[in-house]
């Protein structure tokens, strides 16, 4: 694919209003905000270390199936794993679902041979960041251009959750996912090392996450 | 220098009802004396560290088989200490290898893991769970000595749990925390919170729909039990199991409200009452 082609494609593929419903999905931030744990003053820290603990977790994912030299069969045990590492109910069904969305796109889209092989085993768990490494690898994209772009629409997305969890304006939406671009960076740079050297803690994400599903009122699936 | 140390219990069923004990291996600091039965049914084995702790020089390996049918709760003797590290080279470790066999069950509950300022510490776990195999198994933490005014000053503290039921992974805890890194305040770690905790949950084999309503009726338990010092939460994973996480101010909160969770999931998991282990000095 030509590489003015491709660049489109990356940003096609990377653009937060994709309809594979990541506009459903706060992944814990509802709970936080519920509980007055997260508000505007305190978001960008909070994104900045959610990008250094989970965030790095799926850049892992997204870069080495960007490199996917092995078999799908290899990519599905992938995802198995990142399934496995998260363990908020919510986090992790709003993950695959988009995975899933987004494979089948992308797969109808490009009609490349590999995507279509693995959406036909979609049955099976798979991840959104998997999947947006094994599509970009599919593409030809270059696999740190393709994580450092999957979690800028990653934190895209969950500011974009924040706009109508409290009262964030525009213009600080911006500022904050203007300064999130060194820790995205970290990330990626971290991401090479592989997914087992790569530790996460996110304790009280986890808890609140699971207890999303017991709020009285909720603007998210997750 | 390191001091390397091993631990083999293997615990095996004679008779349906009837567990018994084999310390199959045991070397200093590692000390067990005898299985005691439970009334809840499971054969109670303590687990000793004579040395009082964790030293920096450590590097302990246990084992725990529980053969199919056999029933065994493992706890220690009091909280695991690690002591601190005199150098950035001296990282103690501990690591445990445990299965669980078909239709065998395990409840693995120990007192909490103080790590002491200074400290180094690296804790895994692995554990293979065969079909109807079930298990409760807990960690607490806490952030040190807290009544010494030493709360996360340790340098390191870094665990890995893996969860594999019938050859699938369905759970992987794997974190490191450095306290003078990354805070450990930050809304994306632990928050206004010191204490954390995590409870497995699962038997090998049950339906996703299991899990959902175990889940439902547990997370019941955490609404009453979460207030703004404690929250919990509880959350299916992907297969076989449910995990509990609680994260709180106050240790002493945690490990009480703990000790419930644990006494309603043992009731819904296997009809069984859960037994507070009794500790034998």
């Amino acid at each position: 694919m030509p590489e003015l082609t491709a660049f489109l494609s990356l940003q096609q593929l990377a653009d937060s209003a994709l309809p594979i419903g990541g506009a459903s999905h706060s992944f814990g931030l509802e709970s936080l905000a519920e509980a007055g744990l997260l508000h505007p003053d305190n978001l960008e820290r909070f994104l900045a270390d959610y990008l250094e603990e989970t965030g790095r977790l799926e850049a892992c994912y997204c870069f080495c199936s960007c490199n996917l030299s092995g078999s799908l069969d290899e990519w599905f045990g992938w995802n198995a794993e990142l399934g496995a590492r998260k363990l908020a109910r919510e986090s992790r069904e709003g993950s695959a679902a988009m995975g899933r969305r987004f494979l089948r796109l992308a797969a109808h889209v490009s009609g490349l041979e590999l995507l279509a092989r693995a959406v036909e085993r979609a049955g099976d768990e798979v991840h959104l960041a998997a999947c947006f490494g094994l599509v970009a690898g599919a593409l030809g994209l270059d696999a740190e251009l393709a994580t450092a772009a999957y979690l800028q629409q990653s934190v895209t997305a969950l500011v974009s959750g924040c706009q109508r969890l409290m009262p964030l304006g525009q213009t600080r939406a911006q500022e904050i996912l203007w300064e999130l671009k060194p820790a995205i960076s970290r990330a990626v740079a971290e991401a090479p090392r592989g997914a087992r050297r790569v530790g996460v803690f996110t304790p009280l994400l986890d808890v609140v996450s699971a207890c999303h599903p017991s709020l009285h009122t909720r603007l998210f699936m997750s | 220098m390191t001091s390397s140390s091993s631990l083999h219990l293997s615990f095996e069923s004679t008779s349906p009802g009837v567990t018994i004990l084999r310390v199959k291996r045991q070397q200093p600091p590692w000390r067990v004396i005898r299985g005691f039965p439970a009334a809840s049914g499971e054969l109670l084995t303590h687990v000793h560290n004579l040395s009082g702790g964790i030293l920096d020089t450590d590097s302990l390996d246990w084992r725990i088989d529980v053969a199919a049918g056999a029933r065994a709760q493992v706890t220690s003797t009091g909280a695991t200490r690690v002591y601190r590290s005199r150098s950035a080279e001296r990282i103690a470790s501990q690591r445990a290898v445990v299965t669980v066999g078909a239709g065998a069950y395990l409840e693995y509950v120990p007192d909490q893991l103080i790590p002491f300022a200074g400290s180094r510490f690296e804790q895994s776990a692995r554990v293979e769970l065969d079909r109807g195999a079930a298990l409760i198994w807990w960690e607490k933490i806490a952030p040190g000595r807290e009544a010494s005014g030493e709360v996360f000053r340790y340098e390191s503290l870094a665990l890995s749990f893996e969860l594999i039921a019938e050859k699938e992974p369905i759970a992987i805890e794997q974190w490191t925390i450095e306290p003078f890194l990354r805070g450990v305040d930050s809304i994306a770690r632990l928050g206004p919170f010191r204490h954390f905790a995590s409870c497995y949950v699962c038997r090998a084999g049950e339906s996703p729909e299991y899990w959902r309503a175990f889940e439902s009726e547990m997370s019941r338990v955490a609404d009453r039990l979460s207030s703004p010092e404690i929250l919990w939460g509880v959350t299916s994973l992907r297969a076989h199991g449910l995990v509990i996480r609680g994260v709180a101010m106050s240790g002493r909160q945690l490990a009480g409200d703990l000790v419930e969770m644990w006494k309603a999931a043992k009731w819904y998991l296997c009809g069984r009452v859960a037994t507070v282990p009794r500790k034998v000095h």
